[in-house]
């Protein structure tokens, strides 16, 4: 048995160096496609909901949250209490929120991450701790003693995984905000009383350090705001939980929903909002989706990949099958059986697999490691994993081992057509059924993957063209930190106007400086105020509005189209601009110049405001997402954020130069946070699309390249394979463009198949992804048709060289007797 | 050369070439047939006769020399005019037959007519029908032709050979694949072609075959030694 294998590791070998270009680019294909499969299966396995490792009955543990506008929300102190309440089938609720903590002990220092966990963490949720123990119910009291448990990982590097680490202590900062940006504050010394077990890792992200008693850290955290009780009003936390286990989660969920959503005085997000509860621990489960769906997306379409590599693998080896005819044949008539040389063929077939295996697996790592930088990625909540699981292993050793048959099953169904009867007199080897299923099928599955990418790349190319209401073109954006209070009811208009005034004035000299506005948010920022309008057009019915803090400049440098009247001059404060849509929302008409409705103030604001100009609608953020009409007034409580747009020509560097050289001169009170070009923003709002756009390209072309190379590999067995009939032909006067148009007909005629079902599987294909991946206003009639010329192209392209060939071949030589 | 020349050829060299060999399968030809003549090449096995054949019937090139087939200069004309050249003035009868096994007996014998151009489907098929009338083949016309015998594969094959109105007949082997009784009966019929006015140009190992040719020319080593 070892002896044959041996004998068949050693032909397989002499097989594939007869040919080392073909075979490199077999194994290199095989490879691309089983790593980028390796790495999105590990992609996949880390980002999947999952049952937290390390925690007993981890089966019940659950993640609560809190949807409004498809974002996760957190909730407050004291609305866990309302969670752990409203529900029997619920065991424990628990509060969590990750801070950056600053650390120091017997000299060494750092800047970690750790997990400020409510009362019912340890007791609730049982994770194992190793050493010492968990936090307990009195360390939670706001003046107890602080205490903190490491996390495995922390204990090790850290203090070298020495068991008499409790009872030490660390020094301990928090990040505490401030009038002029965050500050770092003592804690004190922090008392070590655990080390979690290894399994145990952060509830959300990759890591954590160490667990802390949320009360008394929030109470120092917040302690300088000067908001009374504002421990228990922030809304920071997000809930996980433990469910008792009789119930199921639907029925949890469906006790949470009555009593958290709504209107209902323990609501916390109102009816339009959404209470969800997931298995495991997510910290964004709508993100998560998400991103779920594009893996599953890209698994799909690297499996598609690997299928049209596996198949290529096939016909490659099939190309070779009229030249090893005669060799089969010998082994046949020596004694060889049939099952003997098919287990040859599949040896040749699985060395080809085995090497693109372990490529595939040297390839994983550093690719997963770049897949994770996609922008579609960011953000992700990826547990800790690895390519060398062994579930992942394993299922890559079966797609490796089916693809293997696959590749195998080709050559052993041509061989046993063949034998040492058949072949010396025949004119050749009509095409196999894996031959036409296989080039039928990868034609399909690179229309599809083609039109895919055609749609994709329609879709970015309209959001790119798309006219979002504002110039993108010269214009810099500052993000400036003003040394002033950040609440708002320390600011007044005055101070506004004075401070854009200072800027201004600072800012005239430099001619560069062609306009200068002052805003918040601009395009392209997150940043958003949300208030209600009473838009009495309609009987009182409310609107929301996102406000925006702007002056007449704000307009002018964004290049905003005025539809009617003008913007407003600046202390003016009841007079507002407004978009088209809001216009048409609250009056049913776009010229409202002068008209005048109410708005949900905030303290100090006039709630009658007078629209002084209606612009035409402006998308702020992605050209795709929901957005509440814009309502632009002088300033919002938050104008002390406001951003200094530029119109010039100069880069972002260089106008951080020119505005550094005014504050270093004194002219400017203000420090850099950031500078940027607008359209440079743009491009990271469209990013996601791009990127999805790109990586589906990937596997277009690779997908096309295969398809091609099979179509030619395919071409090239028919070239081979009639060689004779063609020299008859040749002999009887055929021509060599007689001979060429027949090839190439025959190449059509066995690539039509494929293109005739590409077309509906590619409009099914686009039709079922429309609504979320590809929403472009192109026709998948536009991207089917181009698809299906694009690929006729390429298959044509593929089928011309062994057309020619066939109709050169010398005849002489294929006519004589075998 | 005279009007009735087929084919001159004056010292025709085909040479094979490989890293490290070169093989003279021509070395040097002269030949002369005119319109009419039974000429068979007699030698061994690798003296070059197929070679010569190959040459003569535009399969091949040659590398030096003269080549005249029905006055055109073969060393100056195109692939695209061989092949004119090839289905007008030839009609090759091989060895292992070579009928396109997808094809039936009748769509094989029309097959020259489709690459000459100008007869309708009808006019080929109808050509082919009565060629394998003549041949005796008639009732095998829809057959593929792995359903017929060796015997009745080589008479189709001549039809095919013959439905062009070829100037000359090459027939490389003609017998070699088949029994002594269908052998003769394929001899039979290319004398008749001959006395028909057929030019042909046999090889054959047989000596009695080779005996009804007008005239027998030897062959070695890539050279004629004239004829017998």
């Amino acid at each position: 048995m070892i002896q044959s294998l041996q004998h068949d590791l050693v032909q397989a070998w002499r097989v594939h160096r007869a040919s080392p270009v073909a075979s490199l680019l077999i194994i290199l294909a095989l490879a691309t496609a089983l790593a980028f499969l390796a790495s999105f299966l590990t992609l996949y396995d880390t980002l999947r909901p999952a049952p937290p490792k390390g925690f007993a009955e981890p089966d019940q543990l659950i993640t609560i949250s809190f949807i409004l506008d498809g974002h996760p929300q957190g909730v407050s102190r004291p609305q866990i209490d309302l969670v752990q309440e409203a529900s029997t089938g619920l065991e424990s609720a628990v509060g969590i929120t990750s801070n950056l903590v600053r650390w120091s002990t017997d000299g060494r220092n750092g800047e970690v991450s750790s997990e400020w966990v409510t009362t019912e963490y340890f007791g609730g949720l049982r994770p194992r701790v190793l050493i010492g123990r968990g936090l307990e119910p009195a360390d939670h009291a706001v003046d107890a003693t602080p205490v903190a448990v490491l996390s495995h990982r922390f204990w090790e590097h850290q203090f070298g995984g020495r068991t008499d680490v409790v009872g030490q202590t660390l020094s301990l900062e928090i990040e505490q905000p401030g009038p002029a940006g965050s500050s770092w504050e003592r804690v004190g010394a922090v008392r070590i009383v655990g080390v979690m077990a290894p399994e145990v890792e952060a509830s959300f992200g990759q890591g954590t350090a160490m667990w802390l008693p949320a009360d008394p850290l929030v109470s120092t955290r917040f302690a300088t705001m000067g908001v009374p009780d504002i421990a228990n009003r922030i809304a920071l936390y997000r809930v996980i939980g433990r469910t008792t286990g009789e119930r199921s989660l639907d029925s949890v969920e469906r006790e949470l929903i009555a009593g958290l959503v709504g209107d209902g005085a323990d609501a916390i997000v109102p009816a339009e909002g959404r209470l969800r509860v997931d298995p495991g621990f997510t910290f964004n489960p709508p993100a998560r989706d998400e991103q779920l769906r594009q893996l599953q997306l890209l698994l799909t379409l690297t499996l598609l990949v690997a299928l049209v590599a596996a198949i290529n693998t096939g016909l490659y080896l099939l190309a070779r099958a009229p030249a090893r005819t005669r060799e089969m044949a010998i082994r046949e008539a020596l004694g060889a059986t049939k099952l003997r040389l098919a287990q040859q063929l599949c040896v040749e077939s699985v060395v080809f697999l085995l090497v693109a295996l372990i490529l595939a697996l040297i390839l994983a790592a550093p690719l997963n490691g770049q897949l994770r930088t996609l922008p579609f990625f960011q953000n992700a909540d990826w547990r800790i994993g690895t390519i060398l699981d062994p579930g992942i292993v394993g299922i890559l050793t079966v797609v490796a081992l089916s693809m293997a048959a696959i590749s195998a099953a080709a050559p052993i169904a041509v061989m046993n057509r063949s034998g040492i009867h058949s072949g010396t007199r025949k004119l050749g080897h009509p095409i196999s059924g894996f031959q036409f299923a296989g080039t039928t099928l990868q034609i399909v599955i690179a229309g599809v993957v083609t039109a895919v990418t055609l749609g994709l790349a329609a879709y970015a190319w309209e959001l790119e063209q798309r006219d979002l209401g504002y110039d993108r073109e010269r214009v810099v954006v500052i993000v400036p930190v003003f040394a002033q209070s950040m609440h708002f009811a320390q600011n007044s208009l005055e101070a506004h106007q004075s401070r854009r005034d200072r800027v201004r004035v600072a800012l005239d000299g430099i001619t560069a400086f062609e306009e200068i506005g002052f805003g918040l948010p601009v395009p392209g920022g997150k940043f958003r105020i949300t208030m209600g309008v009473q838009a009495w057009s309609v009987d009182g019915e409310s609107v929301d509005v996102q406000s925006v803090s702007s002056d007449i400049g704000y307009g002018s440098t964004l290049g905003l189209r005025v539809l009617h009247g003008a913007w407003p001059e600046p202390g003016d404060p009841s007079s507002v601009v407004i978009e088209r849509r809001l216009a048409q929302l609250l009056f049913g008409r776009a010229d409202v110049v002068g008209e005048t409705f109410e708005v949900t103030a905030f303290p100090g604001e006039p709630p009658a405001r007078t629209v002084s100009a209606v612009i035409e609608d402006v998308v702020l953020a992605h050209p795709d997402d929901d957005q509440d009409p814009l309502l632009f007034v002088e300033a919002t409580p938050f104008a002390n954020l406001d951003r200094i747009i530029l119109k010039t020509s100069l880069s972002p560097a260089r106008v951080r130069e020119a505005i550094q050289d005014r504050i270093e001169s004194g002219a400017l009170e203000l420090e850099i946070q950031d500078v940027y070009a607008l359209d440079a923003q743009f491009l990271r709002i469209v990013a996601e699309d791009r990127a999805r756009f790109r990586v589906t390209l990937v596997a277009a072309l690779l997908t096309i390249a295969l398809a091609a190379i099979g179509f030619y590999g395919t071409q090239r067995f028919l070239a081979d394979a009639h060689r004779r009939e063609f020299a008859i032909r040749a002999s009887i006067g055929a021509s060599p463009s007689a001979l060429f148009r027949l090839a190439i007909l025959r190449a059509v005629r066995l690539g039509l198949p494929g293109l005739v079902l590409a077309a509906p599987t590619a409009w099914i294909a686009v039709e079922l992804l429309e609504p979320g991946l590809l929403p472009s206003d192109q026709s998948p009639f536009a991207m089917v048709g181009t698809a299906s010329i694009a690929l006729l192209v390429v298959l044509l392209s593929a089928a011309l060289a062994p057309a020619w060939r066939s109709a050169h071949a010398p005849p002489a030589a294929h006519l004589k007797d075998d | 050369m005279s009007d009735s020349t087929i084919i001159a050829m004056k010292s025709v060299h085909r040479i094979y070439r490989t890293d490290t060999l070169e093989t003279h399968a021509l070395a040097g030809v002269d030949l002369e047939i005119r319109a009419g003549d039974y000429v068979s090449i007699e030698g061994p096995s690798g003296c070059g006769k197929s070679t010569l054949l190959s040459v003569i019937g535009l399969l091949e090139d040659f590398d030096l020399g003269e080549y005249r087939l029905a006055g055109v200069p073969v060393g100056e004309i195109d692939l695209r005019e061989r092949a004119r050249l090839r289905n007008r003035e030839i009609g090759f009868v091989f060895q292992s037959f070579n009928l396109i096994q997808e094809m039936t007996v009748l769509e094989n014998v029309a097959l020259p007519l489709h690459y000459r151009g100008g007869f309708s489907r009808k006019q080929q098929l109808d050509k082919a029908a009565s060629l394998l009338d003549q041949v005796g083949l008639q009732e095998r016309a829809d057959h593929r032709p792995n359903q017929l015998s060796g015997g009745q594969q080589q008479r189709a094959a001549i039809a095919r050979a013959l439905i062009g109105d070829p100037s000359l007949i090459l027939a490389d082997e003609p017998t070699g694949n088949l029994d002594q009784e269908n052998s003769d009966r394929i001899m039979d019929l290319l004398d008749s072609l001959v006395d028909n006015g057929v030019t042909l140009l046999t090889v054959t190992h047989n000596p009695d075959y080779a005996r009804r040719a007008h005239r027998r020319v030897q062959m070695l080593d890539g050279r004629l030694l004239g004829d017998r």
